[in-house]
């Protein structure tokens, strides 16, 4: 057994055996989620916040800030260049 | 008491209520092992499902010459999780706000280096380790498992018993 190379690794032991896992009741009985089960955990989810990255760095807010301005202008070039 | 294998043979042979038994018999181990791997609870419940379904898809390729059906179940487990795991690098790669928050919380400091020392492991000496450790899987099956050969599965096993006892170094000091 793979398992006997821990006897001399007394601490190590120790250690692992602290290592405990809580198994959620509702797991319990067996029951497949549903698409929309997994859509729904989906949108549930926490997820990291897509500005703060560009925020955060340096000239960040004044790219945010002019991103529409600048985009506004490319528009109506475009526009322009159609008439 | 019936094994886990004579269990099987009966749900092949097309006993519904042995298929009931067998996931009474496997969902802790297996979540335990899923969770450890992971940290994640939904993650790991959602394989843990999705490992009996492709069982009851699969029962009949099973066979007791070739291993139990611990190395079995643990072994459309894994897969089923670098699967996921897979997919779940590519949409981050693709879009990278959509990962997670971390919400895990550590009740003790002990166990925070322990879940800590176990979590930043290579992906491929933390599953041997959890398999060994926790399951008491002898190499075979967990080469098995792992679809590695046995002597890999002895040298991943070293190499992390080394690296777990290098991380979890400043607790052995405190202690010593």
């Amino acid at each position: 057994m793979l398992k006997d190379e821990f006897k001399k690794e007394e601490q190590l032991r120790r250690q692992l055996d602290e290592y405990k896992v809580d198994i959620p009741v509702k797991l319990a009985h067996h029951r497949k989620r549903n698409r929309w089960e997994h859509f729904l955990a989906y949108l549930a989810s926490p997820a990291k916040d897509p500005l703060t990255d560009g925020i955060s760095s340096a000239g960040g807010l004044i790219k945010f800030t002019f991103m529409p301005v600048a985009g506004a202008v490319c528009i109506a070039i475009f526009q322009a260049l159609l008439l | 008491m019936k094994s886990n294998e004579e269990w099987m043979t009966a749900y092949q042979q097309g006993n519904r209520e042995a298929f009931g038994i067998l996931y009474e018999r496997m969902y802790e181990a297996l979540y335990s092992f899923l969770f450890r791997y992971t940290r994640e609870e939904q993650l790991s419940m959602d394989i843990v499902h999705d490992t009996f379904e492709v069982l009851q898809k699969t029962h009949s390729n099973f066979d007791s010459s070739k291993g139990t059906v611990k190395s079995y179940i643990f072994q459309i487990s894994y897969r089923l999780l670098l699967n996921k795991l897979n997919r779940r690098k590519k949409w981050r790669t693709l879009l990278p706000f959509l990962i997670p928050v971390n919400t895990a919380s550590f009740s003790a400091e002990e166990k925070l280096t322990i879940q800590q020392a176990i979590a930043i492991l290579p992906e491929k000496q933390r599953a041997v380790i959890l398999l060994a450790y926790y399951h008491d899987l002898p190499q075979e099956e967990i080469a098995q498992v792992l679809s590695i050969p046995v002597g890999t599965v002895k040298s991943r096993m070293h190499a992390a018993m080394k690296s777990l006892k290098e991380q979890l170094k400043g607790d052995y000091h405190a202690e010593g």
